[in-house]
C-alpha cells in the first residue's frame, strides 16, 4: 500500500515537473521574441476585486484594438504589492508598466528603477498631456525627471457625518473656519455627545503637513540641487501637537491604535457614527458612503480660503515604466490609452480616483453617481484656492514618517511631552535625510 | 549528541550488513556510507536551496542594501547600530521574548491536557479531535487574525459580552500589555497542532505497558508519571523545541492585527514584524538581514540550551542520545 | 460502576462545552458568511444572521477577473498534494538516517536541519528569489514544490523522535532475518511511525495550503493564483472590502484541509501494539 502510494506520487510529481518545465520554456521563448511583430508587456497593479475585474476588462479591450500587443497582468493587494515589487527589483525584472505611489516613487525613481517619462509626457506626445493638469506633471517631477505619470488626483477634505453633527447642535462655517475654530468644534462635539469630534486615517503626518501649509510652511522642501530639508518652525510644531495632545487627552480625538487597527472602511468609527468629522482624501468619500447608512457631506478643511493656499492637488497614483523595460514606447502607448481614452474610462470609471485628464472627467460626468459628482465638483471648485502640489516625499520618507507617528503615539498615550518630541524628531529626521542625500 | 557517538562506535561491533558490495568494509565505514546515503536528500536540498540564500543574506548583512541598487559595504555598521542605537530593536526583543515565554507554555499545557482528555476511550473522541483541531486549521492566516481582532475590538464580541454582564468595556488594543496578550491568546487558541502531535505520541505508547502496570497495582497517577510522561518525553521535547523556534519568528497575526504598525506603541512589534518594516518599508534590506542573523543566533542558542537539558529528562527507547 | 459512568459523562460534557466555546470564532465566521455583506460588521455582536443569504457564496465562487474560485482551489490543491507527497517520504527517509545510523558528522548535519527553521522567511525570501530566478524557476510552482522533496526540518525532527521510541530490538530482529538498512527502514520503521507520517501529512498539506508569500512571489499569472492569494484580494485596505465573499470562500477553502485531516487522522488514533509485528 505504502509502495503504491510512493510510486503514484513519484509519477505524479515527474509528470507535473515535466509539464511545468515545458510551459516555462514556452513562456521564455515568447518573451525573448524581440524584433518580432508580437510585443508582450507585463502590467501590474494593486487594488481590490473591483479594480482587478475592471482593469482586466480594459486590458482585454486594448489587446483587441492592438492585436500585436499581448499584456500579461499581475495584480495583488496593497501589502503584497510592495513586497513583490521590491523583490522583483532586486532580481531586475520589474514589470513594463506598474502602478506607483507617492510614498515610493522617490525610492524607485532615484535608484534608477523607473524610466524618465518627461519626453513622453508632453502635449501630443506618446503619453498625451493636452488635457492633463500641468501643475501635477511638474509637481511629480524629481529634479527634471518624471518617474511616473499621475493618473488621478485628489485633495484633502473634511468629510462630515451630518447625522452625527446634527445631534450636537454645533454648526460649522466651512468657508471661513480656521485652526482655532476647528479645535473648538472638535471639543464641542465631544462635550455634547461623548463621541469623537474627528478621526483621521491614522497617519498624523497628513494632518500635520496640512496645518503647516495653512501657516505658509511645509514638512519638506527641496533646494535647487534637489536636496530636501525640513521646512517648519518649532513654534508651529509645538502649536499643532500640543493641540492634538489636548484633544486626545479630552477624548475628542482617538488614541492612534483605534484607527491603526482598522482594516476596512466599515469598521472605522466615522462609518459607525462615532465621529462627526474625518479629515481625509476626497477619493475616500465614495468608500465611506458605501460603508455607512448615515448622511455624509464633503466639505472644506479649515483654513482652505486663507492666503497661504494650503489645499493642493495630490497625485493619487501613477503609472511608471521600468528602466529595464524593452518596450518603453509600447508601454507609453498603453499608458496613454488607459489614462486618456474615453473607452478605457468607460470601463474603469473613477475607481482609481478622479482622472487627471479633464476631458475624461467631463466624459464620465454624464454617468457619475451623486457621490462621484460631488467629489469631482469639489476638485474643480477648489481650483482657485489650491497652492502648489506638495513636494514629492524624499528618500527616507518612510523612516521619517514612522518616527513621526511613533513619537506622536508616545505623546498621545501620555508617555512623552511635546517639547522632547519636537527636539528629538527634528534631530532624527535630519539625520535620515543626511544619510540619504 | 557527543556521548552517543562514543557509545555507538562501541555498539557497532555488530555490523549491519548492507546489500551487496559494501559488505566487506568495516562497520564504521558502512555506517558512514549508509548514514550519508539516507540523509543525502537533505544535504542536496540544503546545499541547493538553503546555503546559497543564507550566504547571500549574511553577505547582505554587511552591506547597505535597498534592493533597488547595488549593495554598499558597511562592515559591522549594521550590527553596531542595531545594538547601540536602536531602541526599537530592544523593544521588539522584549515583545518577542515575552510572547515566547507566555505563548509556548500556555499552548503546550493546553495541548497536552486536551490530548490526554480525549485520548480516553470515548465514543466522542473522534468528534473532539476534529473540534479541537479546527481552530488550528483555520490558520494563522488573514481571516482568523481579522476575526480575532474583531472579537477583542472596542465594539467586539468580548466587550459586547461585558456590557451585557454590566461590566465596563476593556480596550485591549490601547495598552501594550493587553494587546500582546490578545496575540498570546490567539497562539494558545491554536493549540490543535501541538495537540495532534501529542495525540500521535500518546497513541504510540503500547497498551501492554499500561496493562502490565495495572497488573502490578499502579494507579492512574503513577501510570501517568512512570509510563506516559517518559514515553511522551521525546514528543514533548519536540513540541517545546519546535514551538519555541516558531514562536520566535511569529509574524502574520501581529502584522494583520496591528495593520503592520506594531501598535499600540510597538507593544505588538514582534521581531519578524520589525525585520519586515526595515526591509520593505524602509528599504534597508542589509540592516534587516543583520537583524535576521541576530535572531538566528539567539534562537540557535536557546535551542542548544534546550538540547543540553534534554539529556536529563528525555527518555529514549533505542538508547541513543 | 454507576459513579464511574457518571463521572465519564460529566467530563465528556465539560469537554464538549469547552470545545464549543473554543469554536465560537469559527462558528461566527461560518454564520457571518451567510449574512448580507453590509451587515457583517454592523451585526458583529449577533451570531445569527438577520437575513440568511447565500449571495456571498455565489459572488465568491465567481472569483476574480473571470477566474472562478474553483480554479484557485485546484491550484492550491496541486501544490499542496505534490509538496506533501515529497515532504513526508523524503523526511521519513532522512529521519531514519539520523535516528538509527551512527555516522561521522551526524551532530553537525542535524544542527543544519534545525537551522533551516531559524531564519525569518522575510529575509531568506529575497535571496531565494534571486537564486530561483537564476535557475529559471520563476513563474512556476517549482520553487514551491521541489524543495519539499529534500525533507523538511519539522517532519524530520518529529519522525526522529518517533523512531527513537521504537525498541532497537525490532531492528535487530529484522537484521537477523537478513534485512539491510533499507529493509529495516521499509519493513520495521515505516509501519511503526505511521502516526508521525499522518501528522506530518496533515501539517504539510495545511501549511502549503495557507502559504501566501511563496505563491505571491512565484506565481505571476492570475490563472495560477492560489486560494491564499485570492482571499487576500477580497480584502483591500484601500477600497471597500468584500467581507462576505472573503468569509464565504474562507469557509469553502477550509473544506479540503478538513478532508485531509479526516483521511489521515485514523492513522494517528490506531494504537500500536509492538508484539504483533511479524
Amino acid at each position: 500500500m505504502k509502495k503504491f502510494f510512493m510510486a503514484t506520487s513519484l509519477v505524479a510529481t515527474m509528470l507535473t515537473l515535466a509539464a511545468c518545465g515545458s510551459s516555462n520554456s514556452e513562456e521564455a521563448s515568447s518573451t525573448a521574441a524581440a524584433g518580432d511583430e508580437k510585443v508582450t508587456l507585463t502590467f501590474s497593479w494593486w487594488g481590490g476585486e473591483l479594480r482587478h475585474n475592471s482593469t482586466q476588462e480594459a486590458v482585454e479591450l486594448y489587446e483587441e484594438l492592438n492585436p500585436n500587443v499581448d499584456i500579461q497582468v499581475e495584480y495583488s493587494s496593497w501589502d503584497d504589492y510592495w513586497k513583490k515589487l521590491a523583490t522583483k527589483s532586486a532580481s531586475g525584472d520589474l514589470p513594463d508598466v506598474m502602478q506607483m505611489d507617492l510614498q515610493y516613487i522617490s525610492q524607485y525613481g532615484l535608484k534608477n528603477q523607473l524610466s524618465d517619462l518627461s519626453e513622453f509626457a508632453v502635449k501630443g506626445g506618446a503619453i498625451d498631456t493636452t488635457y492633463t493638469d500641468e501643475s501635477l506633471i511638474e509637481g511629480s517631477k524629481i529634479g527634471d525627471e518624471l518617474f511616473g505619470f499621475p493618473i488621478s488626483k485628489n485633495a484633502l477634505s473634511m468629510l462630515t457625518n451630518t447625522s452625527a453633527l446634527a445631534d450636537t447642535g454645533v454648526t460649522i462655517d466651512y468657508e471661513n473656519w480656521d485652526f482655532e475654530d476647528w479645535k473648538q468644534v472638535v471639543s464641542d462635539v465631544h462635550e455634547k455627545t461623548g463621541k469623537y469630534g474627528m478621526v483621521d486615517v491614522g497617519d498624523i503626518a497628513i494632518l500635520f503637513s496640512y496645518y503647516l501649509r495653512t501657516e505658509g510652511e511645509s514638512l519638506y522642501t527641496y533646494d535647487d540641487e534637489g536636496n530636501p530639508s525640513l521646512n517648519y518652525t518649532d513654534e508651529n510644531f509645538t502649536a499643532f501637537f500640543e493641540t492634538m495632545q489636548g484633544l486626545v487627552a479630552e477624548g475628542a480625538m482617538p488614541t492612534p491604535e483605534v484607527v491603526k487597527n482598522v482594516k476596512s472602511f466599515d469598521e472605522n468609527p466615522f462609518s459607525l457614527g462615532e465621529s462627526a468629522l474625518m479629515q481625509t482624501w476626497t477619493n475616500q468619500y465614495n468608500l465611506y458612503n458605501d460603508a455607512t447608512e448615515d448622511d455624509l457631506s464633503l466639505d472644506l478643511v479649515y483654513g482652505a480660503n486663507n492666503e497661504n493656499n494650503p489645499l493642493s492637488y495630490r497625485q493619487a497614483m501613477f503609472y511608471s515604466i521600468a528602466e529595464t523595460s524593452e518596450y518603453k514606447e509600447e508601454a507609453a502607448d498603453f499608458i496613454d490609452w488607459i489614462v486618456n481614452s474615453t473607452e478605457a474610462a468607460d470601463i474603469l470609471g473613477t475607481e482609481r480616483g478622479i482622472s487627471t485628464n479633464s476631458q475624461v472627467v467631463e466624459h464620465l460626468s454624464a454617468n457619475m453617481t451623486e457621490i462621484e459628482k460631488e467629489t469631482a465638483d469639489y476638485l474643480t471648485d477648489i481650483a482657485d484656492v489650491v497652492g502648489d502640489p506638495e513636494a514629492v516625499p524624499p528618500l527616507g520618507y518612510t523612516e521619517i514618517n514612522t518616527l513621526l507617528n511613533d513619537m506622536y503615539s508616545e505623546v498621545a498615550y501620555g508617555e512623552k511631552d511635546v517639547k522632547s518630541f519636537s527636539d528629538e524628531f527634528r534631530v532624527k529626521a535630519e539625520e535620515v535625510l543626511a544619510d540619504n542625500y | 549528541m557527543e556521548a552517543s557517538k562514543k557509545s555507538s562506535i562501541v555498539k557497532n561491533k555488530k555490523s549491519f550488513p548492507l546489500m551487496g558490495r559494501f559488505g566487506t568494509l568495516s562497520s564504521e565505514k558502512q555506517n558512514n556510507i549508509s548514514g550519508y546515503l539516507f540523509i543525502s536528500p537533505f544535504i542536496i536540498g540544503f546545499l541547493s536551496f538553503i546555503v546559497v540564500p543564507m550566504a547571500m543574506s549574511l553577505y547582505m548583512s554587511f552591506h547597505d542594501y535597498d534592493m533597488l541598487s547595488s549593495p554598499e559595504w558597511v562592515g559591522l555598521d549594521n550590527f553596531t547600530e542595531l545594538f547601540t542605537e536602536d531602541s526599537k530593536f530592544i523593544q521588539s526583543l522584549k515583545v518577542t521574548f515575552t510572547y515566547v515565554l507566555t505563548a509556548v507554555p500556555l499552548r503546550l499545557i493546553t495541548a497536552l491536557a486536551v490530548a490526554l482528555l480525549i485520548n480516553r476511550k470515548s465514543k466522542l473522541s473522534g468528534a473532539y479531535r476534529v473540534l479541537f483541531y479546527l481552530p488550528s486549521v483555520i490558520g494563522g492566516s488573514v481571516a482568523v487574525s481579522i476575526m480575532w481582532r474583531n472579537i477583542f475590538g472596542d465594539t467586539g464580541l468580548i466587550n459586547g459580552l461585558f456590557t451585557t454582564l454590566g461590566l465596563d468595556p476593556v480596550y485591549f488594543f490601547k495598552h501594550q500589555g493587553s494587546a500582546l496578550g490578545v496575540l498570546v491568546l490567539l497562539a494558545a487558541w491554536q493549540f490543535g497542532s501541538s495537540m495532534l502531535v501529542f495525540l500521535s505520541g500518546l497513541k504510540n505508547i503500547p497498551n501492554e505497558y499500561y496493562e502490565a502496570a495495572e497488573m502490578d497495582g499502579a494507579g492512574k497517577i503513577r501510570q501517568f508519571f512512570s509510563i506516559t510522561m517518559p514515553s511522551l518525553s521525546p514528543i514533548l521535547f519536540f513540541n517545546i523545541v519546535m514551538q519555541t523556534i516558531q514562536s520566535f519568528l511569529t509574524f502574520t497575526p501581529a502584522y494583520i492585527i496591528s495593520n503592520g504598525s506594531g501598535s499600540p506603541m510597538n507593544g505588538t512589534l514582534v521581531y519578524s514584524l520589525y525585520v519586515y518594516q526595515k526591509a520593505f518599508s524602509e528599504f534597508k534590506m542589509g540592516y534587516a538581514s543583520a537583524m535576521a542573523w541576530v535572531i538566528l543566533v539567539i534562537i540557535g542558542t536557546v535551542t542548544l540550551l534546550l538540547f543540553a537539558t534534554s539529556k536529563f529528562w528525555v527518555h529514549s527507547e533505542s538508547g541513543e542520545g | 460502576m454507576e459513579a464511574g459512568r457518571m463521572k465519564k459523562i460529566i467530563v465528556d460534557v465539560i469537554i464538549l462545552i469547552c470545545a464549543l466555546l473554543m469554536l465560537y470564532p469559527i462558528i461566527w465566521l461560518i454564520l457571518s458568511s451567510f449574512k448580507e455583506n453590509k451587515d457583517i460588521f454592523k451585526t458583529a455582536q449577533e451570531l445569527i444572521p438577520r437575513n440568511w443569504t447565500v449571495q456571498n457564496y455565489i459572488d465568491g465562487i465567481s472569483g476574480i477577473t473571470g477566474i472562478p474560485f474553483t480554479t484557485f482551489i485546484f491550484n492550491s490543491l496541486k501544490i499542496a498534494v505534490i509538496a506533501t507527497a515529497g515532504a513526508i517520504f523524503s523526511s521519513a527517509f532522512i529521519s531514519y538516517g539520523f535516528a538509527r545510523i551512527p555516522f561521522k558528522g551526524k551532530g553537525f548535519w542535524f544542527a543544519c536541519v534545525l537551522v533551516t527553521m531559524m531564519l525569518p522567511t522575510e529575509i531568506i525570501m529575497v535571496p531565494q528569489y534571486l537564486w530561483f530566478s537564476k535557475l529559471g524557476w520563476l513563474n512556476s510552482i517549482l520553487p514551491l514544490t521541489v524543495p519539499s522533496y529534500f525533507g523538511h526540518a519539522f517532519f524530520i525532527f518529529l519522525m526522529i523522535q518517533f523512531i527513537k521510541g521504537i525498541p532497537i530490538e525490532l531492528d535487530e530482529a529484522a537484521k537477523m532475518d537478513g534485512c539491510g538498512r533499507m529493509g529495516i527502514f521499509i519493513k520495521v520503521i515505516m509501519p511503526l511511525i505511521k502516526p508521525a507520517i499522518a501528522t506530518s501529512a496533515i501539517f504539510s498539506f495545511y501549511w502549503k495550503w495557507e502559504d501566501l508569500i511563496g505563491p505571491t512571489l512565484y506565481l505571476t499569472q492570475p490563472k495560477n493564483y492560489t486560494v491564499s492569494i485570492a482571499l487576500k484580494q477580497f480584502l483591500d485596505s484601500q477600497s471597500s472590502s468584500n467581507w462576505g465573499s472573503m468569509f464565504a470562500m474562507s469557509v469553502v477553502s477550509l473544506l479540503p484541509v478538513i478532508i485531509i485531516f479526516f483521511l489521515f487522522q485514523k492513522y494517528i488514533i490506531e494504537g500500536i501494539s509492538t508484539t504483533g509485528l511479524k
